[in-house]
């Protein structure tokens, strides 16, 4: 699940809803899949909609061994789609542009990833308050892992007083 | 005396808490399951009652995860396990989520035991009819342990424990023969508890190891044969050295 917005509402409803899928897992022995958990997620943002509504956009990736690979747009007023590519925030103007110029449905890893860095430099060079770094994870039967950074500005060592 | 044990919340003049002491009975039906902690692996084991024939036994787990590194055997009333066990998974996750870390076994011990105590002195409400053997490893020092709770809402931690039917004799059998274990040796001796009570083969029985590496795994009906198998091996040399030495004398 990637998500950006509000800081203390980002941290706060990813975490809960992260705990109630393990949840999910130990009560029933199978882990949801990853529409249930989209809907799920939605769901849970709609029901907040209209008393206090947590400002969060979401783009959640997951690997179901029967159906393969998902991604879902789920936006902070609960709007939920099942995508091929996604993109939240200003970045988004140029990232979206660029995957719909690029993007094939039968790209490899090694593909995708290209894409993605065209995106990254895009947002680096259009975008006046663009973020320095950025980290590239992948989802697919091995789970979630973390892939590789891109970093303008490294963490500078403390040195010893 | 019978008229003290309506509602549990009242005391009998000799300090009894009969609902709770009936409670233990219950236990005492239960099917037995025994825990054993080794150094590096903890153990539980428990009768299977002979299924009927047209049962689906895999939905019939009597040994289950509260989290990655927490499980649970009981011995009682399975409907009681379903709802004590369900309370305990939510508090695993929702401790995850405020202190931002796993729960240690104790601490998920102390809560079932809580739980089991409030529904003691309450009004309108009966005990839970279940005593919990729970075995983890702690999250951060990875030390591995062995609770039980009981009705009454008393728990301890223990090296090697057992509950249900017939318990006091395979806690006679594993005070004999404990002694610190680790990997195949403990899973060999809880095994070997167990079947002191228990008709051997595979499918009376349903283990599960725990390791802090691979957490829960339980065991495959023809793995337990096997392991049933060794033992009874054993058992016989050990018989057999028994009686040869007798007969050399004469």
């Amino acid at each position: 699940m990637g998500a950006s917005g509000e800081t203390g509402d980002r941290a706060q409803f990813t975490e809960y809803i992260q705990k109630n899928v393990a949840l999910y897992q130990f009560r029933n022995g199978i882990p949801l899949t990853t529409a249930a958990a989209a809907n799920f997620t939605r769901g849970e943002l709609a029901t907040a909609l209209r008393k206090n509504p947590y400002m969060v956009n979401i783009i959640l990736a997951g690997y179901d061994k029967e159906t393969g690979p998902s991604l879902y747009f789920i936006d902070y007023i609960a709007s939920l789609h099942k995508v091929d590519k996604a993109a939240f925030g200003y970045g988004s103007y140029f990232a979206l542009s660029m995957m719909d110029r690029h993007y094939r449905h039968d790209m490899t890893v090694e593909e995708a990833i290209a894409l993605v860095d065209k995106c990254i430099m895009e947002i680096r060079s259009r975008l006046v308050v663009a973020p320095p770094n950025f980290l590239i994870k992948i989802v697919d039967k091995d789970g979630a892992r973390e892939y590789a950074w891109r970093e303008s500005i490294k963490d500078t060592p403390v040195s010893a007083a | 005396m019978a008229r003290y044990d309506r509602a549990i919340t009242v005391f009998s003049p000799d300090g009894h808490l009969f609902q709770v002491e009936y409670a233990l009975e219950a236990v005492r039906k239960g099917n037995a399951a025994v825990g054993v902690r080794g150094t590096d692996t903890i153990v539980l084991a428990v009768e299977k009652k002979s299924a009927p024939k047209l049962q689906d036994s895999r939905s019939v787990r009597k040994i289950v995860n509260l989290d990655d590194h927490i499980a649970l055997a009981c011995a009682g009333l399975k409907a009681d396990a379903r709802v004590l066990i369900n309370r305990a998974r939510i508090e695993c996750q929702s401790h995850k989520l405020t202190i931002e870390d796993p729960v240690t076994v104790e601490y998920i011990t102390r809560y079932i035991a809580g739980l089991q105590q409030k529904y003691t002195q309450s009004g309108g409400v009966r005990p839970f009819g279940l005593s919990t053997l729970i075995i983890g490893f702690d999250p951060h020092t990875g030390t591995p342990s062995l609770y039980q709770t009981d009705p009454s809402g008393t728990f301890s931690a223990w090296k090697a424990n057992a509950t249900g039917r017939n318990s006091n004799s395979i806690r006679e059998f594993l005070e004999k023969n404990y002694k610190e274990t680790h990997g195949q040796e403990t899973l060999k001796l809880a095994i070997r508890a167990l079947l002191e009570v228990v008709e051997s083969g595979g499918k009376n029985i349903e283990v599960a190891v725990m390791t802090k590496d691979h957490g829960l795994r339980q065991l495959e009906e023809d793995e337990i044969d096997a392991i049933v198998a060794e033992i009874e091996a054993e058992k016989a040399a050990a018989e057999a050295a028994k009686k040869a030495p007798s007969t050399k004398e004469t």
